[in-house]
């Protein structure tokens, strides 16, 4: 039996949920501890190096701080620009700052983006970040975001 | 990728050139394609105004494409789109997000909002922050209205009205009424606008036995009217129609009555007609659609909007468009921003005096 | 003649957008079907079938594609196709395994029309059965896959699937419109929630983008040329002795669209679980094989047609890709519902006509180029990533037809999938518990607000006790196969 009362019945489903999480937790402490005791370690055993072995610091921050840097500036920017800027720098992290890679990396960034960005913005009419580079050709009555 | 990405475009492309052709030759032999040609031929050239060529971002409070909101909001940014030469685009971003937006947007025209009465209903109601008052933005021209909501029940029961459904609380009185609404929307008001008109006009007791229950979308709400686990239902005309006619099974046949306002088209008594009053004058309360605009918004603009929304409400072709969805076309007078604040005011005193003498929804629906 | 090759051409139109909007992270069959509406105005309503039905098919087949070869589920519909399918891929096999997963997606798109086309007023009848508590059941009985899933750790697969609801839970509640577990600054952007689209895409595609990061991206296909060969290669052996599994997991899909309200998603997850349950090597299941892809592609093109039945009988939509449809009939002055057959006798020939068009060319725009798509595979990662980046990103962005804020939700779940890798939780039962979550709630909510809070309601009907019984053999399945599979872990 559930007292079902109008302005709090959002909270039913959450409490039970969030009960069935603890006892959960609970269960899995206990059954990992006593299968870690049983192989004849420890109760918690010991902590575990959450990175690999020497992982690739640069590649993996470096994505972390491109990303964040990418939606951030997209609805300062405009689509497309933010786009170009951090394809190409995405590009530069993965492969590599040898010339030959760079200028590869330069023209997938261009063409990439403005592939989706005239597809998706132009052609399928989808709504894109748009900013300071969004450009519209008046006449053609044409957004590029 | 990038191989497959550009095969992809150049198929697209080719293919939608071949379909554009095909069509342009297969609409014109169709019979009510009013909608696309006077677009088409609009965008040829005659729309002017200074937003020419940009592309206007239309956010109506609702996420659903296939509701009220979003077909009005479609059928008047179309013809706004041809008569102001811009691209429209409605874009479905929900209640708290459309009105987030608007709060936010830059008040140069290229951002509206099209919305019904939520739009402060949302406030009153506590679910959206004070900071989204219509305080905080500018109130633009009225668009249209949808007269249409209804309340609906099981063909068995023989409810024709609303009377109908007092009635069978007083001859009944160990039986009650469960109504299926939405909380804090039209359904809401409509519901406590006939609660309260019980209750003055049949007593404290009778009206008691009126309860609620909340939530869910039309479809849901069918359901439940299917499962006979609500007596009554509130939706929209347009989607309730079809299950009146001749034909349909028992399980689902129903009757509907008891409309917010006077429907063209449509045999069905408003809640007016049928002597519902709220505070002594009767209850009208159809859906009112209307743009909204950032606070700090363009006055030049606001006027070309204005001036374009009162040549659409006088086109032959738009009033016959929002006819077939039976939706009410306003006068050029009515659509006037002055006219449109002050209504769009008016009405939001109204529901706040409606919600003050309300009683919860947790008494409602005990 | 001339109108029909019109028709043939829309149809082609819509099939391959639909692929191209399916294939692309983050985009599905309902946004496609969304986006060309108002190119439909212009249309008769014929025309205008072709065209929807044609994104329809297309945009549920398309997500198979980066599925299988990028281990990155395209839609929704599709989380269960990397299972087995990107194991294949890694193997060199990626070109068996769209064919398997495309010649699968048209058996069940046509089961579904032959269900469609000849069922139709009595599956409707039989969808009025089901009300809020069948519904609440058939999602458990959903959530049971968890376990299935989880084998050897399956405490820890239904922590993950109970995060996941709970996570499915934040924001307003749309009965009282309260909210639960939002922080007050985030209340405006996440009156829905978190959105689906980006929580998926971020779980997979951009959390595997964090971890191969982390690797320095040095990922390459093992190809196993020499040996196996014979193996690798598509035939219809493939499919010698999956025709049971290929009927029931197309009838699941047609079911589960039949049930308006439950998602379209749920169709492949209890397809994936039943194909496990019945299968004879369930050990193998997520090796590779094909019975797993056979299961997750026929039910969720068994969806297309099983969505339509409730909407053109009861004028109920079965999913959402079929709630936008209301609104292409809605223009053309046609209400879809009960009398809507007997009425419009011409358009409900044209919409079978279309659907079985749509999923025939379906089949020969994807099974075709196959040659070409399944190279994707060897574009360098650190060439690809950088623009599924982009993509994902203007997946997000679209979700909610524009908010940066869906963006967000991007990066935070690819976070959150990235840590869950590390701490040994299984993101794809999280993700199912996040799929199912809302809609749980939503139905238990409802079944116990109309008993007046008593849970004996659950218990009190028959199709309910059919369930029940569903729901325990599959989770004393799941308990048998997690002790087998941990004590082979132990000798």
């Amino acid at each position: 039996m559930i007292n079902v009362v109008y302005s709090t019945e959002h909270w039913i489903v959450p409490k039970i949920v969030i009960a069935v999480l603890v006892i959960l937790l609970v269960a899995i402490i206990v059954t990992e501890g006593m299968a870690r005791v049983k192989a004849g370690d420890s109760f918690f055993g010991k902590p575990k190096a959450f990175f690999i072995e020497n992982y690739d610091r640069i590649k993996l921050w470096g994505t972390l701080l491109l990303f964040v840097a990418y939606i951030a500036c997209l609805d300062v920017i405009g689509f497309t620009v933010t786009s170009i800027i951090f394809v190409f720098l995405f590009n530069v992290l993965y492969a590599g700052t040898k010339k030959r890679p760079v200028i590869l990396s330069a023209v997938l960034a261009v063409v990439s983006s403005l592939v989706i960005s005239i597809l998706f913005g132009v052609v399928f009419n989808i709504t894109l970040p748009n900013g300071l580079c969004t450009i519209t050709l008046v006449d053609l009555g044409v957004t590029i975001y | 990728m990038k191989k497959s990405v550009t095969r992809a475009v150049a198929w697209v492309t080719a293919v939608a050139m071949l379909a554009l052709t095909g069509c342009s030759g297969s609409s014109s032999s169709g019979s009510s394609q009013s909608t696309g040609e006077t677009a088409a031929a609009a965008a040829e050239g005659n729309g002017t105004s200074s937003l020419k060529g940009q592309n206007v971002r239309v956010v109506i409070g609702s996420t659903s494409t296939s509701g009220d909101s979003y077909m009005i909001a479609d059928l008047v940014t179309r013809y706004l789109s041809a008569e102001m030469g811009f691209n429209g685009k409605v874009d479905a971003i929900g209640n708290a997000s459309a009105l987030d937006e608007i709060k936010n947007a830059k008040g140069d025209g290229k951002t509206v909002m099209m919305f019904h009465d939520m739009t402060f209903l949302s406030v009153l109601f506590g679910s959206v922050d004070e900071q989204y008052s219509l305080d905080n933005m500018t109130i633009g021209p009225r668009i249209g209205q949808n007269p249409g909501a209804c309340f609906g029940a099981a063909a068995e029961d023989n409810f024709n009205s609303l009377n109908d459904t007092t009635q069978y609380l007083i001859d009944h009185p160990d039986e009650t009424l469960s109504f299926n609404i939405e909380a804090g929307a039209t359904s809401h008001l409509a519901f406590v606008a006939y609660y309260l008109w019980v209750k003055e006009t049949q007593g404290e007791e009778v009206a008691s036995r009126i309860k609620a229950i909340v939530g869910g979308t039309t479809a849901e709400k069918l359901q439940r009217l299917w499962d006979r686990n609500a007596d009554v239902i509130y939706g929209d005309t347009s989607s309730f129609e079809q299950y009146t006619q001749d034909g349909v099974e028992d399980q689902l046949k129903m009757t509907m009555f008891g409309s917010c306002g006077e429907v063209d088209g449509v045999d069905i008594t408003s809640m007016a007609a049928d002597g519902v009053t709220f505070n002594g004058e009767p209850f009208e309360f159809a859906k009112d659609f209307c743009m909204y605009f950032p606070k700090d918004m363009d006055a030049d603009v606001l006027a070309e909007y204005e001036a374009a929304m009162k040549k659409v409400t006088e086109d032959p072709n738009f009033q016959s468009d929002m006819a077939a969805l039976y939706y009410n076309t306003l006068s050029a007078d009515e659509v006037g921003v002055e006219a449109s604040r002050d209504f769009i005011y008016a009405k939001n005193e109204m529901c706040k005096d409606l919600i003050g003498q309300a009683p919860s929804l947790d008494e409602l629906t005990q | 003649m001339m109108v029909f090759v019109t028709h043939l051409l829309i149809a082609l139109l819509g099939v391959v957008a639909g692929i191209v909007f399916g294939a692309i992270p983050g985009m599905t069959a309902t946004m496609a079907v969304a986006v060309f509406l108002p190119m439909t105005y212009a249309y008769d309503l014929d025309t205008a079938l072709f065209l929807l039905l044609g994104l329809y098919v297309g945009g549920i087949s398309g997500g198979l594609v980066p599925a299988i070869l990028i281990n990155i589920p395209g839609t929704p519909s599709t989380i269960t196709t990397p299972f087995d399918g990107y194991p294949m891929a890694k193997r060199g096999e990626g070109e068996r395994a769209l064919k398997i997963g495309i010649t699968a997606s048209l058996v069940g798109g046509l089961i579904s029309h032959l269900c469609l086309w000849l069922f139709t007023p009595l599956l409707s009848s039989a969808a009025l059965k089901f009300s809020s508590v069948e519904k609440f059941l058939i999602i458990l009985f959903a959530l049971t896959v968890i376990a299935a899933l989880s084998k050897g750790q399956m405490l820890r697969g239904i922590f993950a699937g109970f995060l996941g609801v709970l996570t499915s839970l934040c924001g307003m509640f749309s009965v009282n419109n309260a909210y639960r577990m939002v922080p007050g600054f985030l209340k405006a952007k996440m009156q829905d929630g978190f959105q689906l689209l980006p929580v998926l895409i971020g779980l997979f595609a951009i959390a595997q983008i964090f971890q191969e990061a982390e690797e320095g991206m040095r990922f390459k296909v093992e190809k196993t040329e020499n040996e196996n060969k014979e193996a690798s290669v598509f035939s219809l052996k493939d499919f010698k002795g999956q025709g049971v599994n290929l009927i029931r997991s197309s009838l699941i899909g047609t079911f589960m669209g039949i049930l308006p309200g439950v998602g379209g998603s749920a169709a492949s997850i209890l397809a994936y679980a039943q194909a496990k349950n019945f299968s004879k090597h369930p050990e193998k299941m997520g090796t590779g094989v094909a019975e797993g892809l056979i299961a997750s592609e026929s039910s969720n093109n068994g969806l297309t047609g099983g969505a339509l039945i409730p909407l053109l009988s009861l004028g109920i939509p079965g999913d959402s890709t079929t709630a936008v449809l209301i609104s292409a009939f809605m223009l053309q002055g046609i209400q879809v519902g009960p009398l809507f057959i007997t009425q419009h006798p011409d358009t409900w020939n044209t919409i079978l006509i279309a659907l079985l068009v749509c999923n025939i060319l379906m089949f020969l725009c994807m099974f075709y180029p196959i040659k070409w798509s399944s190279k994707i595979i060897y574009i360098p990662r650190q060439r690809l990533y950088p623009i599924i980046i982009m993509i994902c990103i203007v997946g997000a962005y679209a979700t909610k037809n524009g908010r940066i804020f869906d963006v967000w939700t991007l990066l935070a779940f690819g976070l959150v999938g990235y840590i869950f890798g590390k701490i040994k939780i299984p993101a794809s039962c999280y993700l199912i518990g996040f799929i199912l979550g809302s809609d749980l709630e939503n139905y238990f909510i409802q079944s116990i607000s109309a008993s007046n809070g008593s849970l004996m309601v659950f218990f009190t009907r028959p199709i309910g006790w059919v369930i029940w019984v569903l729901i325990f053999a599959s989770i004393a399945y799941a308990i048998m196969d997690d002790r087998k599979s941990k004590k082979k872990a132990l000798s």
